[in-house]
């Protein structure tokens, strides 16, 4: 399955998808010691995002979230790639300022996101924009 | 800009700028009257942050326009006392000097709504969600609800992408989310802190028309908790209030959500119902008058039963200085400069609080704290002595 997405930060990365269908909230709801979820009613609540190609709709909560990408990133606990389904400025930030390669507006039907597991490989330069996700 | 001929700083803040220009197919850029930058607290941002700052004030970072910052991780006056160790605390001043190099005023508040001048239609660059959920939804200004670092680089080049907020298409509501069945309940229990976490969560990233709360109109401190809670829990940075913002929409939202009193009780619920610990109020920044009231509730009732820490900007704080006895006395410590959520609040008060802050509280659970959100009165009454 290929997802096109447009293109934010360029680069390509390959990993684990972890995929959320609701929205991330970095500042406080991530852990920069250990790169993980720790939003109790979170359904990534306990899992990793470090080196995992990460789908979520959008980012929600403080504006510092920014800089929680960017702290993971400098200390190699940051997701490999970001995927989201509408841009949000807080990712879109964190990304440049962190350089993980990023792309937005990719649209997922319900019932059609990826199972647990699956792994992902994403693209973005400026002619070419997509996450291929493999079976 | 681009090419750096203004300088390395103005080139690489420019280059980000017009990344998210295009991202958000803004046409242009739009000059900015004013900043406010968030991503202050060495808590917050770290070693990382605090050496990504560095490095843009090495390339020649300078703001282009007046430019306040939000609360940092210790109170400058009273870091000793908090338990501050001496690293963060040299961490903290190095942040704060990278600041007042480039050019912002020294602020450290999460309400510079209160002390700015931002008037109806300006267009400015906030990061901090209160604070531009503030300035849309109550003063009528332009913000994006902006990470820290883009409100700096967008500080940098004086001027924010033409997008989003700043145009007047995206400031119509597109959810109605109405109270007319609590409202009552609300207003009579001062439980606004519980209906923003309740809107924010309803409205993700879309704007929401909010009506049956117009009795808020009149109440800046109601309007702060209520705001800031919405931000807490949603992406949005505007909240169309009916009977308080100067924007109406031309019609109704269809799309239409009725939030009742059992809703109310089960966001309250979502917290822990006691908590010895302490008592924590200023999420956001206590005003004067918030602070002069909840000071001379215990000055006319005796001394707070339980520690009562209140967190406000160092204007206030400063009127407040030669009276530390006397609020020593009361059982109270009021500090500036920084708040209960980007200090560490564990380090010198407790893991366990009561507080009247939806966001504070939203934070404060998620670091593992024990919460308990109850409305300003009655945590007043409760640790008031003799009751």
């Amino acid at each position: 399955m290929r997802l096109l997405g447009k293109p934010v930060v360029e680069g390509r990365a390959s990993g684990e998808i972890l995929y959320s269908p609701e929205p991330i909230t970095f500042f406080g709801g991530v852990d920069t010691a250990t790169g993980r979820v720790v939003e109790r009613s979170h359904p990534l609540y306990a899992q990793t995002l470090s080196g995992k190609i990460l789908i979520f709709p959008h980012s929600k909560g403080s504006t510092v979230g920014s800089y929680i990408l960017l702290r993971l990133a400098r200390r190699k606990l940051a997701p490999a790639g970001i995927v989201t389904l509408h841009p949000d400025e807080v990712t879109i930030v964190g990304a440049i300022i962190s350089k993980i390669p990023m792309i937005t507006n990719v649209s997922i039907r319900a019932g059609d996101f990826p199972a647990a597991g699956r792994r992902g490989y994403l693209e973005v330069s400026t002619e070419t924009a997509y996450l291929e996700i493999f079976p | 800009m681009l090419e750096g001929e203004y300088g390395e700083a103005i080139a690489l803040a420019m280059r980000a700028v017009v990344k998210v220009a295009e991202v958000f197919s803004a046409p242009r850029l739009v000059k900015i009257k004013h900043a406010h930058v968030s991503g202050v607290s060495y808590e917050n941002i770290g070693d990382e942050g605090l050496g990504f700052l560095e490095e843009v004030e090495a390339l020649g970072g300078k703001f282009a326009v007046p430019t306040t910052i939000n609360p940092g991780a210790v109170d400058f006056d009273a870091w000793r006392w908090m338990g501050i160790e001496d690293a963060v605390y040299e961490k903290q001043i190095r942040i704060l000097n990278v600041f007042r190099r480039m050019g912002a005023k020294i602020t450290l508040t999460c309400t510079p709504y209160l002390y700015e001048e931002v008037g109806f239609g300006d267009h400015i660059a906030w990061s901090e969600s209160n604070a531009v959920l503030f300035a849309n939804s109550v003063i009528g200004a332009r913000t994006n609800r902006d990470g820290g670092p883009l409100a700096l680089m967008e500080a940098i080049v004086g001027r924010a992408p033409l997008s989003g907020l700043h145009l007047e298409s995206n400031r119509k509501p597109v959810i109605t989310i109405d109270f007319k069945g609590s409202r009552k309940y609300i207003c009579e229990n001062n439980l606004f802190s519980v209906a923003g976490l309740i809107v924010g969560r309803i409205s993700g990233n879309r704007v929401p028309y909010v009506r049956g709360l117009s009795s808020l109109k009149e109440d800046v401190d109601g309007l702060k908790l209520f705001l800031s809670a919405v931000g807490a829990t949603g992406g949005t940075g505007l909240t169309l209030i009916e009977g308080v913002s100067p924007e109406n929409p031309e019609a109704m939202p269809e799309e239409r959500v009725e939030v009742d009193e059992r809703m109310i009780r089960e966001e309250l619920e979502r917290f822990d119902s006691i908590s010895d610990g302490v008592v924590v109020l200023g999420c956001p920044h206590l005003s004067l008058r918030e602070v002069d009231q909840i000071v001379e509730w215990f000055a006319r009732r005796g001394r707070a039963k339980m520690r009562v820490y209140l967190y406000t900007s160092r204007e206030v704080a400063r009127l407040y200085r030669d009276k530390a006895k006397s609020l020593e006395e009361l059982n109270i410590s009021l500090f500036a400069d920084t708040c209960m959520v980007v200090s560490n609040l564990s380090a010198y008060a407790s893991r366990s609080v009561i507080t009247d802050s939806g966001k504070a509280a939203f934070y404060l659970s998620s670091k593992g704290y024990s919460v308990a959100l109850m409305p300003r009165k009655l945590i007043l009454e409760r640790v008031t002595s003799g009751d």
